[in-house]
C-alpha cells in the first residue's frame, strides 16, 4: 500500500479555512536586536512550525518600538521600509498573513517580543522563503 | 444496515466554515504559583472554532493550552490585560487559566464557537510528550 501521501501544499485552501493550531512565544528579556542605526543593526528571526493562518506580535519593551516584517532587509529598512511598527508595550493587529518566518528588530536598543499564531498544517518546508531578494530579482514586492 | 457513521475529525474543514455554536462560561483563574498543576483547566465539550476571552479582574490573566504552557515556564502563555478582550480562531479542546499575579486571583468571561467534531478526535496539544521529543511548539 502506497503511503507516500500528498501534502497540503502553500495553496491549499482548506488548511486555511480551518481554524488555527495554538502556538504562542516569547523572547527573553533584551532577544531582539537593534536593528536601526549606525554599527551593525541585526534582527531576530523567528521560524514557525507550520505556515500560518494568522499571527499577533506583542511590545513586551515598555519603552522601545519594535519593528515586524518577512525578511531581514524589510525591518532594517535598508533599502525600502517593509515594516510593522508596534507602539512601546502595544499589540499588533491580529494579521491575516501566511508565512513560516518573521523577523524582529527594536528600535534604539534592544527588546522583547510574544509571538501568538494560529497555525495551519502545511509544512514549513513546503512554503516558498518570501524575499524581495533573489539574485538581484524582485521575488515578492512589499517584502524587503 | 452500517450504523457506524464516519465521524468528523480534527481536520474537517467544513466545520470551521459554519459559524461555531455558542458556548459561554466564566471561570475563576488561581493565584499564580510554582506548580503548572495549580492552573485551573477548563475543557469545551467539542473543538473550538473560535475563543474570545475577557479578562475582568483587576490583574492580568495567563492563558495556555497546556498546564506548563499557561504556569509560564516555558513562556507559552498569552497575557491579558486586565479590562482585555482578546479574539482569536484556535482550535482547541482545553484551555488553562492562571492569574498573573501570586496575590490576586482573577475572573474572566470565555466565550467560544463550536464546532461538531467531539473532543475525543482532537488530539491533546502538548509540548511535552513521554519520550521527550515535543510534538506541539509554542504550547508549552
Amino acid at each position: 500500500m502506497a503511503l507516500n501521501h500528498p501534502k497540503a501544499g502553500p495553496n491549499s485552501v482548506p488548511a486555511y479555512i480551518m481554524s488555527g493550531v495554538p502556538y504562542v512565544t516569547q523572547s527573553v528579556s533584551g532577544e531582539v536586536p537593534r536593528c536601526d542605526g549606525g554599527g551593525s543593526p541585526s534582527t531576530l528571526k523567528h521560524s514557525f512550525p507550520f505556515v500560518t493562518k494568522f499571527f499577533q506580535v506583542e511590545n513586551l519593551s515598555s519603552t522601545r518600538v519594535l519593528r515586524v516584517g518577512f525578511s531581514d532587509l524589510g525591518v532594517k529598512g535598508s533599502v525600502t521600509n517593509n515594516f510593522i511598527e508596534i507602539a512601546a508595550s502595544g499589540k499588533s493587529e491580529v494579521f491575516e498573513l501566511r508565512c513560516k518566518e518573521i523577523f524582529l528588530g527594536s528600535v534604539a536598543g534592544t527588546g522583547a517580543a510574544r509571538i501568538v499564531a494560529g497555525l495551519t498544517t502545511i509544512q514549513q518546508g513546503e512554503f516558498p522563503i518570501l524575499t524581495g531578494s533573489v539574485d538581484g530579482i524582485t521575488a515578492f514586492e512589499g517584502v524587503g | 444496515m452500517s450504523l457506524n457513521y464516519p465521524k468528523s475529525g480534527p481536520n474537517d474543514t467544513p466545520q470551521y466554515q459554519m459559524s461555531g455554536v455558542p458556548h459561554i462560561t466564566r471561570a475563576l483563574a488561581p493565584l499564580k504559583t510554582s506548580d503548572p498543576s495549580d492552573c485551573v483547566k477548563v475543557s469545551f465539550p467539542f473543538v473550538t472554532r473560535n475563543l474570545t476571552i475577557t479578562n475582568g479582574g483587576a490583574v492580568s490573566l495567563r492563558v495556555g493550552f497546556s498546564a506548563n504552557g499557561a504556569h509560564g515556564g516555558s513562556s507559552n502563555a498569552i497575557v491579558i490585560a486586565s479590562g482585555q478582550t482578546v479574539t482569536y480562531s484556535f482550535r482547541c479542546k482545553d484551555l488553562f487559566l492562571m492569574s498573573d499575579n501570586g496575590s490576586t486571583t482573577c475572573a474572566c468571561l470565555i466565550v467560544a464557537g463550536l464546532t461538531t467534531i467531539k473532543r475525543t478526535e482532537f488530539p491533546i496539544l502538548t509540548g511535552s510528550v513521554v519520550d521527550g521529543a515535543s510534538s506541539f511548539e509554542g504550547i508549552g
